[in-house]
C-alpha cells in the first residue's frame, strides 16, 4: 500500500496544522508567563542546577509550591528545553505544544480502534483528529505549561493500549504504564483514570482469554509503575488530599451558612426534629453537587461564555465552537440509537470526567474536566460523519461543515492570537516582567522594596525572571509554611524584596519606612500619582510604586 | 349506569384519581388568602381563578396523556407528578396570566391531537405553534418594543441556556421573586433522570411530540428575549410539555422487565419523590412566606 494514500495525507495535513497553531509563537503568545507556569518552570530550572525542588527536596514527585501541591511531571518534562533554549516561554511551553501537536494523531488511532466494527471508523477518526487539532480548548492547555493536557496525554495513550491488549497482552503493561503516568500529571486523574480502566474492564470482560488473569497483571504493573507515589503520599499526604482540602465543596462556606440561614428562620417555631429533617447536610450538599456537576454541562459554559478563571479563558467565546453544539447533539442521538460498546465508553468517558470537578466550589471548570474534550469532540465528529454519510445533498452538508468550522477556526485564530494580548493581558499575569526589571534596575536606590500580598504571590516571578539562584533561594529564602484560610504558604522575603501580608496601602502609605519602595495594583491606589508605573499593552495601569524619602 | 369511558378505567384508577384531585384543591385552596401573603394589590379572587384553573389544567394533562401514551395508570401518575412540581403548585396560588394562557396552550393542542384527518391535524399544528408565539411574546412586558436591530444574539442564546439549564430547572428557579420560593427548581429534582430518558426516548419527529419539542423551543426563545431576564415567568408556558417527555421517561424507564430492578428503581423514586416534595413545601410554606413577609411594603408587584 502506497504511503501517499490519501487517508494518509490527510492525516499528516492535520498533523502539521496541530503542531503549526500549538508551536507558532509559543513563547510570546499567551503574552506572558502565568503563575503556576513560572512556578513549574522555575522548579524545572532548580531541578535541572540542584536536582532539588525549589524549597530543597531532592527529585520530588509533587512540590509544595504556593501549597497546592502540584504535581512534578510537567517540570521533569520541560528539563530538557530549559537546558536547551533557556528560562523563557519558549523553554517551558515547548514540550507541552508538542505533546498536545501528536494528541490528535493518538486521538485518531485510539477512535480508529474504538469503533472498529464501524465501517465509517477512519473517518470518524480522522474527523475526531481534526476536531482535537482545531479545538480552542485543547490549543489553550497545549500552548502553557500546565498539568491538563498532559494528562490527558498519557490518558489517551493509557486508554489505546487497553484496546490494543485484547491482541497482545504486552500492551497492558504498556497502557499501566501510562496510566500511571497520567496519576503522575494531574490531580483530577487519580479519580477520572482508574474509573475508566474499572469500566473497560467490565464493559470487555469478554475480549481477554482470562479477564481476571488480566485484571491481576494490570494492577500489578500499574502498583509497580506507582509506588514510588505510594512511598511519597505515605510519607506526607498533602501529596494526595494537600489541594483537594483547600478547594472541595466541603470547605467551601457557602451551604453550611444557608442551612445556619434557615435553621435561624426555624427558631423557636418550628420543631426541632422537623428543622434538622429539612435543613441538613446531606441532601443540601447532594443537591450542591449535583447543580455544580451539570454546570459543566450547560450550554452557556461549553459554547458561549467558558470558564470564568482565569487563565483558562478565550475572549468572547466558549471552549467548543457554537457549531459542535449541534454536531454533538446529532452525535448524542446517533450513538444513543446505536446503543454499542464504543457509544458506552464515550458516555462514561464524559460522565466521569465531570466528577472531581463537581466536588470542588470553584465550578464551573474548564481545567478539570479538560479531559472531557475527547468524549466531546469525538462525539461531535460521530454528528458530522453521519451527516456527511446522507446521501441526499451530501456535497451541501460539507461544504457547510467546512465553512462552519473554518469560520469558527479563523475566529479563535483573531480572538487568541490578536485581541487577548492585547486586551486581556492581565489573565496571563502581564506585568511581572516588567516589574522585575524596573525593580531590578532601582533596588540599589532603596534600603527595603516592600511589595503587596494583593498582587498574588509575586515571589514566583522574582524567581523566575531573575532565574535567581535556587541553591541561594533554597538556603537563604524566608518561607512561613503556615497556610492561610485559601490553602496557600508565603515567602517572606527574598533578598531586599519584601513580600507583606494583609497589606493595605491605605493604612501603610500614613506610616511609610524611609528610604523604601512599595509595591501595589493600581486598584488598590487609584488617585495617588507613582514614581514608577508598570502599564499593560493598553496602556492600563497594573502597578503602582511609591518611594519615600 | 356507569359510562363505558369510566368502567375502562378500573377501580384502583378511581380511587387514584379521586385521591388526587382532593390533593389538587388542597394544594390549589388551602390558605389561598395568607400563602403567599397578600401584598397590598393582591385579590384573593383573582387567586381563586388561578386555583380552579390549575385543577382544571391537572384534569386536562392527565386527559392528554392519556391520550399520548394510552395508558390509564400513566395519566393518573401524570396529574399527581404535575400537582406535585414547585412552579405549578406556586403559580396556581397566585394571579398569574402565564397559567391562563398555559391552560390554553393545552386545551388547544390536546384538541388538536384528537383531530382524525392528518392533513388538516398537520395545518393546525403549524397554526398552533404560531399562536404559541404569538402567545408568549404578549405576555412578555415590553417585547413588542424591542427592535429587532438590537437583540444580541450571543445574550439571547445565553439566556436560552440559562432556561434549559439544570439549575433552573431543579434547583433555583429564580423567574418570579415575589410570589415564589427561591431554592427550588420548576421542577423536583428527582424528575431529572426521566426527563432525559424522555427526551431521547422520544424523537422530536414523531407525532405529537414535534408540537412539543417545538413549544418548548419557542417558549424558551421568547422568554430568553425578556428585558427583565431572569425574572420572567412566560417559561411557564414550557413546563406542560416538559412534563411530558417525563412522564414519557418515567415510562420508559419503570418498563424494565426484571421485576425486583423495577421494584428497588420505584421504591427509591418514591422515597426522594416524597423527601423532596416534602422539602419544597417546608420552604415554601414556612421561609418564602417569611421572606415575602419581610419585603411586603416594598412590593408593588401583583401577585
Amino acid at each position: 500500500m502506497s504511503i501517499f494514500n490519501k487517508r494518509r495525507i490527510f492525516l499528516f495535513l492535520i498533523l502539521i496544522c496541530a503542531l503549526a497553531v500549538r508551536v507558532y509563537k509559543v513563547g510570546e503568545i499567551p503574552i506572558a508567563i502565568y503563575s503556576d507556569e513560572a512556578s513549574l518552570g522555575y522548579n524545572a530550572f532548580s531541578l535541572l542546577h540542584t536536582g532539588r525542588d525549589e524549597f530543597g527536596v531532592p527529585h520530588p514527585l509533587a512540590f509544595q509550591s504556593f501549597g497546592d501541591w502540584k504535581t512534578a511531571l510537567p517540570s521533569y518534562l520541560a528539563i530538557p528545553t530549559i537546558a536547551l533554549l533557556g528560562l523563557n516561554g519558549w523553554g517551558l511551553r515547548l514540550p507541552i505544544a508538542l505533546l498536545g501537536s501528536i494528541a490528535p494523531l493518538v486521538v485518531y488511532f485510539l477512535v480508529r480502534t474504538l469503533f472498529r466494527g464501524d465501517s465509517r471508523r477512519i473517518k470518524i477518526a480522522l474527523v475526531a483528529a481534526l476536531l482535537i487539532s482545531l479545538s480552542p480548548w485543547h490549543i489553550l492547555h497545549s500552548r502553557a505549561l500546565l498539568f491538563e493536557s498532559i494528562g490527558l496525554f498519557f490518558l489517551l495513550l493509557c486508554v489505546f493500549f487497553f484496546y490494543r491488549s485484547f491482541d497482545s497482552i504486552k500492551n497492558l503493561i504498556l497502557s499501566a504504564l501510562f496510566f500511571s503516568f497520567s496519576i503522575y500529571s494531574y490531580h483530577s486523574l487519580r479519580i477520572v483514570t482508574p474509573l475508566l480502566i474499572l469500566f473497560l474492564f467490565i464493559l470487555y470482560r469478554t475480549n481477554f482469554r482470562n479477564t481476571i488473569r488480566s485484571a491481576v497483571l494490570y494492577i500489578t504493573a500499574g502498583i509497580i509503575f506507582l509506588l514510588p507515589f505510594f512511598v511519597a503520599v505515605m510519607g506526607k499526604s498533602d501529596i494526595l488530599f494537600g489541594r483537594a482540602r483547600y478547594i472541595s465543596v466541603f470547605y467551601d462556606q457557602g451551604v453550611k451558612l444557608r442551612i445556619e440561614e434557615y435553621e435561624r428562620q426555624d427558631g423557636s417555631t418550628q420543631n426541632t426534629r422537623l428543622t434538622n429533617l429539612f435543613h441538613n447536610k446531606p441532601y443540601s450538599y447532594s443537591l450542591d453537587i449535583l447543580n455544580r456537576y451539570f454546570s459543566h454541562l450547560n450550554g452557556n459554559f461549553l459554547f458561549l461564555v467558558g470558564d470564568r478563571a482565569t487563565p483558562f479563558q478565550i475572549s468572547n467565546m466558549g471552549f467548543l465552537y457554537f457549531i459542535d453544539s449541534l454536531f454533538l447533539l446529532l452525535g448524542l442521538y446517533v450513538l444513543a440509537r446505536k446503543g454499542k460498546e464504543d457509544g458506552e465508553l464515550l458516555f462514561f468517558w464524559l460522565i466521569v470526567s465531570i466528577i472531581p470537578s463537581a466536588f470542588t466550589f470553584l465550578t464551573p471548570s474548564s481545567n478539570r474536566i479538560f479531559n472531557a474534550v475527547f468524549p466531546l469532540l469525538t462525539i461531535s465528529a460521530v454528528g458530522i460523519v453521519f451527516l456527511a454519510g446522507k446521501q441526499k445533498r451530501r456535497l451541501i452538508s460539507i461544504l457547510v461543515v467546512t465553512f462552519g468550522y473554518s469560520l469558527s477556526f479563523a475566529f479563535f485564530l483573531y480572538q487568541y492570537f490578536l485581541i487577548m494580548p492585547k486586551d486581556y493581558a492581565s489573565w496571563w499575569h502581564y506585568g511581572f516582567k516588567e516589574l522585575v526589571q524596573t525593580l531590578v534596575n532601582v533596588e540599589g536606590l532603596y534600603d527595603r522594596v516592600i511589595i503587596s500580598d494583593r498582587l498574588g504571590v509575586p515571589y514566583i516571578f522574582f524567581l523566575y525572571y531573575q532565574k535567581y539562584n535556587p541553591t541561594k533561594f533554597q538556603s537563604e529564602g524566608v518561607v512561613d509554611f503556615h497556610r492561610d484560610p485559601l490553602g496557600f504558604i508565603h515567602v517572606e522575603n527574598l533578598g531586599r524584596f519584601e513580600f507583606k501580608r494583609h497589606f493595605d496601602w491605605k493604612t501603610e502609605k500614613k506610616n511609610l519606612w524611609p528610604h523604601s519602595l512599595y509595591v501595589v495594583r493600581s486598584e488598590e491606589s487609584p488617585n495617588d500619582p507613582p514614581t514608577y508605573e508598570i502599564k499593560d499593552p493598553e496602556g492600563k495601569s497594573i502597578f503602582k510604586l511609591y518611594a519615600s524619602s | 349506569m356507569i359510562p363505558t369511558s369510566i368502567k375502562n378505567i378500573g377501580r384502583i384508577n378511581i380511587f387514584f384519581l379521586v385521591l388526587i384531585l382532593l390533593f389538587t384543591l388542597l394544594s390549589a385552596f388551602w390558605q389561598i388568602g395568607t400563602i403567599p401573603p397578600s401584598a397590598v394589590n393582591t385579590f384573593l379572587s383573582e387567586r381563586i381563578i388561578s386555583a380552579c384553573l390549575g385543577v382544571f389544567l391537572v384534569g386536562i394533562c392527565m386527559l392528554w396523556v392519556k391520550s399520548v401514551f394510552r395508558k390509564t395508570s400513566l395519566a393518573v401518575l401524570s396529574g399527581f407528578i404535575l400537582v406535585t412540581q414547585p412552579w405549578f403548585v406556586q403559580e396556581i396560588r397566585i394571579f398569574s396570566p402565564f397559567l391562563y394562557a398555559s391552560c390554553a396552550l393545552t386545551i388547544l393542542s390536546f384538541s388538536i391531537q384528537r383531530i382524525r384527518s392528518s392533513t388538516i391535524r398537520k395545518l393546525a399544528t403549524f397554526c398552533f405553534v404560531g399562536v404559541i408565539a404569538i402567545l408568549s411574546f404578549l405576555l412578555v412586558p415590553g417585547n413588542f418594543r424591542i427592535p429587532i436591530s438590537v437583540v444580541d444574539g450571543k445574550l439571547l442564546l445565553q439566556n436560552f441556556f440559562s432556561l434549559l439549564s439544570f439549575e433552573k430547572l431543579f434547583i433555583k428557579n429564580q423567574s418570579f421573586w415575589s410570589g415564589e420560593a427561591s431554592d427550588v427548581g420548576i421542577f423536583l429534582p428527582v424528575l431529572f433522570p426521566f426527563l432525559i430518558i424522555g427526551i431521547l426516548g422520544y424523537p422530536w419527529r414523531k407525532g405529537i411530540f414535534t408540537l412539543l419539542f417545538c413549544w418548548v423551543v419557542i417558549v424558551s426563545l421568547v422568554a430568553a428575549l425578556s428585558a427583565t431576564f431572569p425574572e420572567e415567568r412566560v417559561f411557564f408556558l414550557a413546563l406542560i410539555p416538559l412534563l411530558i417527555y417525563a412522564i414519557g421517561g418515567i415510562k420508559r424507564a419503570f418498563s424494565w422487565n426484571w421485576l425486583p430492578a423495577r421494584s428497588i428503581l420505584f421504591l427509591g423514586f418514591s422515597l426522594i419523590y416524597g423527601y423532596s416534595y416534602l422539602y419544597f413545601l417546608h420552604l415554601y410554606l414556612f421561609h418564602n412566606s417569611l421572606k415575602v413577609l419581610q419585603y411586603l411594603e416594598k412590593l408593588y408587584v401583583h401577585f
